[in-house]
């Protein structure tokens, strides 16, 4: 398949699931029991009439075809509509919140690959080694264990006990710096443990899989051949087992990365770090409903250009692809 | 992780002297055996899962006895019951209409029905009136034991009328546990499972009830722990028994984790088994659902729902079902694909069996296994859901469960105190629970594997990277054939998908 | 062509004029000589004795030919000999004498010295043997590279050679194993065993997965190559008429045991081992017929508990009593030719006692491997 070809379908699938994800939002929305205009009211009383003009807003009173085609002009054009909590447009709000995710996760995703993946490596090069079964237990461990509850223990021991962490939150509020680079540290110094947290069960999984794929490579022909060339262990290693095994994982680890929103809601809700997953828990107990949906979208096409992205970089890694 | 299993039972070698021999047109003495030990085990794991909450456990040993003929027990909702009930009574008659020498096995499904569409029909009227969710039958205990009682009898029929399958399901299982209890992490996982699932089953006997009531304060909020009994986890941050929690929340950590599955694996086989079967535009169909349902991130939608539908642990057990069937769907559907080649499957198709038959007797069988394992695993990823949602509130506050209990923990601060009583217990169970889960779904993978479980049988495990061909040369006397319903054998060294040699290209014409 | 001239500029001792190599094969014992070599797999259950105790000798430019079923240790012979055996594997005892050196106790730095530039091997499936996502002239480049210690521009002119040695357009240095055919990935793969002008050229099945057509370009060109290069070559295959066609020494293996050796003409013409007999009797028509040996009854044994004494005794139509107490020599029947068989003299009481010392000598020996691996 040509290169042409092969991204042009990507990139067509990619497109597809989008208009259906899209499409899925605004039904759930509406398949919901309830009144839909009674649900984006935030909780609470409300004045007699605010339903109807709840329902006037969000054109609930049109049929469902125009609904339809408004609500995808709407989205098209970013316009995720107002935050009852925040009384300012969602795409506002989401906006500012989105980068500090992007640092946390992006951050946490960076180390668990590194570390999970070495560690995968040696053990799968040391199998049934003592090394082996420590890290490999301890992976299993980790990746059995709740984010939270982790982050918990974390709060518990180096915050309370100990105090070298903060408890939580980007920044202390009201905090003010002289310098950028102030600011830099003292954000870096709050990222600690949010950045643990989330590394953690991601290290536990990324290390079990690198290291079972990478069994599997060992017992491949080509890894005997490259033995009976004379090559070092180390060559053998790195120049045949590794870049074999890193290939079925590259999806995974960009598939995770797509997910990131469902290990970001508790991070960022325990450590009060101020992203979308702390956003996204906010609105759900003050029921502001858009801010949820556009939440919901958010991490939706995230999945959906990760796995595009896996695609892509499938395409380079793999030669086979290209056949 | 050394090769220090078990060796006594790994080798089957030649001349077993344990092997099962084939009583030609009997019924396996070990079946008889087998139902005789697990009818009454069954009925009692039913009855104490649905043990009365309220009946005091001090109140002496009459009381507790009457729990289990308490007019509480076995409420299952009438509509429920009455479905099973139509089912079997369908079942029944297909059994009937089939050219059989005996009919054993008819009756006893039809005595089947007939009891749970008494039932049903019992708990529906009894509160005078039809409701569809109305479950309150006094003698439900009753009918629940007849009903499990009926069951055992009706296996028993199927073993009386179909002696050679029942041989092959009997010898099959065996060899599968041979193979399972020399897998050490397998038996870990089973311990562990036995432990929890002995402590939700047994709740009503390990801590009152009633100590979960608000107002049932055993001391001040976040008292440490203490020598009584109730008091051995300390308290919680309105002073109530976290060991009562703890215990009790089992049940529902379990039972959500298990419901949840149950969803998510009928909806993923099904569709699993359809895509892969039905190639061309419904199998297209089935992919691109599986593939959009793959991408739904999970947490938010799950938010998103519970913000509308409230909360409670239905709307969970909902949410992780119909979130988590994709990856089961996948790993079937590649499976049915490769059975469907098979020729015994193909030879049914061209005599003219219908899809629904081919599916049901063929293809099912022989995808059961890797389905079954990969349940157990799913079990795993459904408790750890379960547990994010309820921490994150979407559970029932008034029920608890472990991720219920972590939320209390946390949103009350009990991490600033450091009350580390009430944060440890609850996560170490899930963690035990989850990894308990995760090492019996890797142990039943491998067992089931038809080409581990060849070399396995060849003489246990090889670690080596030549394992493959040592599978390959295994004895012949221990090759366990897969069955399919109608009594065909797959090949000797079960499915050739997953057999190592077959990965060589065709071989092509000629050179440039 | 060019590789042949590449090879006599350097003065690889293989390309000796043919007077001082006769002189030589008097006076040392051959280009290899296995003595005795035994192989196991360690299980859980036990030991897998994969190859247990075969000896046979090969001289410069001779090609010899491995025989027997699939699973008798053949691949497990071969990997053995250059000491690639599985994690599990172990070399138990024997020697392995590779131009008078001892392989078997070689350490694992002096085996990479060794390994393609003196022996190079061409695996079972070779389909599998090229990293899939490397340049095929890259992985013919390594081992160039490695042991030559020549820059990378005429590392690739040697792989251009190579290339055009076997058949293969040079053009197509650049390209995937996937984007090859099976043949072609097979020629490549031989370019590849060339690379280092080895000494000794071991195939393991080398034509095992490819259809008829291309299996006969194959060994022809194996042949014109051994022919060109002057080079040694063991031929390891289950398909008898393979070794016929192209060798000139053939060993018969069976259960982990030679059971026959000699040249190829006493054993397609004398086969004297009841084993050659029947497996030769089911080739009925060397050119055409390709399944194995499906005309002798049973199945050979599991390796993990072989049969006392004879090794094929359960299967063999005219075992009689020593068969399954005694475990029969290999003893020489007609000047190279060696039987392994009652039917050509029982061992002596001297000879049983001195082969279960040496039986015990080796189980003692692997307990205490089993005692020290599980401290
Ligand atoms: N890694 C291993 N562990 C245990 N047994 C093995 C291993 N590799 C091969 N075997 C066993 O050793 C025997 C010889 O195998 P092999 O040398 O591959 O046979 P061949 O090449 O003649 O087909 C077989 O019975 C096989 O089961
Ligand atoms: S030794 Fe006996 S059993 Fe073995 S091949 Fe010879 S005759 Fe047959
Ligand atoms: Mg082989």
């Amino acid at each position: 398949m040509d290169k042409r070809r092969y991204f042009l379908r990507k990139i067509a699938n990619a497109l597809l699931t989008i208009v259906v994800v899209i499409s899925f939002n605004f039904i759930l929305f509406r398949i919901l029991p309830g009144d839909p205009a009674r649900l984006l009211l935030p909780k609470g009383r409300f004045q007699a009439g605010a339903i109807e003009k709840q329902r006037k807003i969000f054109r609930l009173d049109k049929p469902l075809y125009e609904q339809f085609v408004f609500y995808w002009w709407d989205t098209l054009n970013l316009e995720l509509g107002f935050s009852f909590k925040e009384k300012r447009p969602v795409a506002e709000v989401v906006g500012e919140r989105i980068w500090p995710t992007i640092l946390l996760a992006g951050t946490g995703t960076i180390i668990a690959t590194l570390v999970g993946y070495t560690t995968g490596v040696f053990a799968a090069w040391r199998r049934n080694s003592k090394y082996d079964v420590l890290t490999t237990n301890a992976g299993m461990f980790f990746y059995s264990m709740p984010t939270f509850w982790f982050a918990l223990i974390c709060i518990m021991i180096f915050s309370v006990q100990l105090g070298w962490f903060p408890v939580g939150r980007m920044l202390e509020p009201g905090a003010t710096f002289d310098h950028w680079y102030q600011q830099a540290a003292s954000v870096l110094y709050h990222m600690i443990l949010p950045v643990s947290t989330f590394a953690i069960a991601y290290v536990g999984e990324y290390h079990l899989i690198m290291r079972s794929s990478l069994t599997g490579v060992m017992k491949e022909d080509y890894v005997l051949t490259a033995r009976a060339k004379g090559l070092s262990e180390n060559k053998v290693l790195w120049g045949h087992v590794v870049p074999n095994a890193m290939l079925p994982t590259v999806t995974i680890v960009m598939m995770n990365l797509g997910f990131v929103m469902s290990g970001t809601i508790l991070t960022e809700s325990v450590f009060n770090w101020p992203g979308l997953g702390l956003l996204a828990y906010e609105s759900m107990l003050n029921r502001d409903y858009p801010v949820m949906q556009a939440v919901f979208l958010i991490a939706a096409v995230a999945v959906i250009l990760a796995n595009l992205v896996a695609d892509i970089m499938y395409y380079y890694l793999d030669p086979r692809v290209k056949a | 992780m050394s090769a220090v299993t078990s060796q006594k039972n790994g080798s089957a070698g030649p001349g077993d002297p344990e092997q099962p021999v084939l009583e030609h047109g009997t019924m396996p003495s070990r079946l008889k055996r087998w139902i005789i030990i697990w009818t009454p085990v069954v009925w009692l794991v039913m009855t104490l899962a649905t043990f009365p909450k309220d009946r005091p456990v001090t109140s002496g040993f009459g009381n507790v006895m009457g729990g289990f003929v308490s007019d509480e027990i076995a409420r299952y909702p009438a509509w429920v019951v009455l479905i099973l009930g139509l089912l079997i009574l369908g079942f029944a008659i297909l059994s009937l209409l089939r050219r059989q020498r005996k009919h054993t096995l008819a009756y006893a499904l039809f005595a089947l029905a007939a009891v749970l569409l008494g039932w049903g029909f019992a708990a529906g009227f009894d509160d005078g009136g039809w409701s569809l969710t109305s479950s309150s039958e006094v003698l439900g205990w009753l009918w629940q034991t007849i009903a499990i009682v009926l069951i055992g009898a009706a296996v028993w029929a199927w073993g009386y009328a179909n002696p050679e399958r029942a041989y092959l399901m009997v010898f099959n299982t065996r060899q599968t546990w041979r193979l399972y209890r020399s897998n050490w992490q397998g038996m870990a996982g089973i311990i562990i499972m036995a432990f929890f699932a002995a402590m939700a089953l047994l709740s009503p006997f390990l801590a009152d009830h009633a100590y979960l009531a608000p107002n049932a304060q055993i001391g001040l909020p976040f008292e440490p722990p203490w020598s009584s009994y109730y008091g051995w986890f300390g308290t919680d941050e309105q002073g109530l028994s976290v060991l009562a929690e703890f215990i009790w929340s089992s049940r529902i950590s379990l039972v959500v984790g298990l419901l949840a599955t149950a969803i998510s694996t009928m909806l993923g086989a099904a569709i699993g088994i359809f895509s892969g079967f039905y190639g061309g535009w419904r199998g297209e169909i089935g992919m691109r659902l599986t593939d959009w349902f793959l991408v739904l991130p999970w947490l938010p939608l799950a938010l998103v729902l519970a913000a509308a539908w409230g909360q409670n642990y239905w709307m969970i057990i909902l949410i992780i079902g119909i979130t988590s069937w994709p990856g089961t769907s996948r790993i079937v559907r590649s499976q049915t694909l490769s059975v469907r080649e098979l020729q015994f499957v193909e030879r049914s198709r061209a005599i003219g069996s219908s899809n629904f038959h081919t599916m049901m007797r063929h293809i099912l069988p022989n995808v059961f296994p890797l389905i079954f394992a990969n349940t157990v695993l799913v079990v795993a990823i459904a408790i750890l859901s379960e547990t994010t949602l309820s921490f994150l509130g979407l559970g029932d506050p008034l029920n608890f469960s472990w991720g219920t209990m972590l939320r209390g923990a946390w949103v009350s601060g009990a991490a600033g105190l450091p009350a580390w009583w009430y944060i440890l217990p609850p996560g170490f169970a899930i963690i035990l629970v989850v990894l308990a889960f995760t090492f019996m779904g890797t142990a039943f993978d491998e067992v089931l594997d038809p080409k581990l479980r060849k070399r396995e049988e060849a003489g246990s495990r090889p670690e080596g990277p030549d394992a493959a061909t040592a599978a390959a040369a295994g004895t012949p006397e221990a090759a366990t054939p897969i069955v399919s319903m109608d009594g065909a054998v797959l090949p000797e060294g079960g499915l050739p998908h997953l057999r190592h040699e077959q990965d060589y290209d065709p071989p092509k014409g000629g050179e440039q | 062509m060019s590789a042949a001239t590449a090879k006599a500029k350097k003065g690889a001792p293989a390309a000796k004029p043919a007077a001082e190599k006769k002189a030589a094969r008097i006076e040392h014992p051959g280009l290899l000589d296995v003595r005795d070599l035994k192989a196991y797999f360690r299980l859980s259950a036990g030991w897998v004795k994969a190859v247990d105790g075969i000896s046979f000798t090969l001289e410069p430019g001779e090609s010899l030919g491995l025989a027997g079923e699939s699973g008798c240790g053949k691949t497990t012979a071969a990997t053995a000999l250059i000491k690639l055996l599985p994690e599990n594997g172990r070399i138990v005892s024997g020697e392995v004498l590779f131009d008078g050196i001892n392989l078997a106790k070689r350490t694992e730095f002096g085996m990479s010295k060794i390994r393609w530039k003196e022996i190079s091997m061409i695996f079972q499936g070779a389909m599998n043997a090229l990293n899939p996502v490397k340049e095929v002239g890259d992985q013919i480049i390594e081992p160039i590279r490695l042991h030559d210690n020549i820059g990378e521009k005429a590392a690739l002119a040697r792989a251009k050679e190579l290339f055009e040695l076997v058949g293969i357009n040079p053009k197509r240095i650049g390209e995937y194993p996937h984007q090859m055919s099976g043949g072609m990935r097979q020629r490549a793969m031989i370019a590849m065993a060339l690379a280092c002008n080895p000494r000794l050229v071991i195939g393991d099945e080398p034509t095992t997965a490819l259809d008829v057509m291309v299996q006969a370009q194959i060994l022809e060109l194996i042949e014109k190559l051994r022919e060109e290069l002057d080079l040694s070559f063991i031929l390891i295959s289950h398909d008898l008429s393979v070794m016929a066609e192209t060798c000139d020494k053939g060993v018969i293996m069976y259960a982990g045991r030679v059971v026959e050796s000699g040249s190829v003409e006493q054993i397609f013409n004398n086969a004297e081992h009841p084993y050659t007999r029947r497996l030769i009797k089911s080739f009925p028509n060397i050119h055409e017929k390709r399944e194995m040996v499906s005309s002798i009854p049973g199945d050979p044994p599991n390796l993990l508990y072989p049969p006392p004494g004879c090794n094929f005794s359960p299967r063999c139509e005219r075992c009689f009593e020593p068969c399954t107490s005694v475990e029969p020599q290999l003893t020489e029947i007609e000047p190279g030719h060696f039987v392994s068989c009652h039917l050509f003299g029982v061992p002596d009481q001297a000879t049983q006692d001195a082969a279960s010392a040496d039986v015990a000598a080796t189980d003692a020996h692997l307990a205490a491997a089993l005692e020290a691996e599980a401290q």
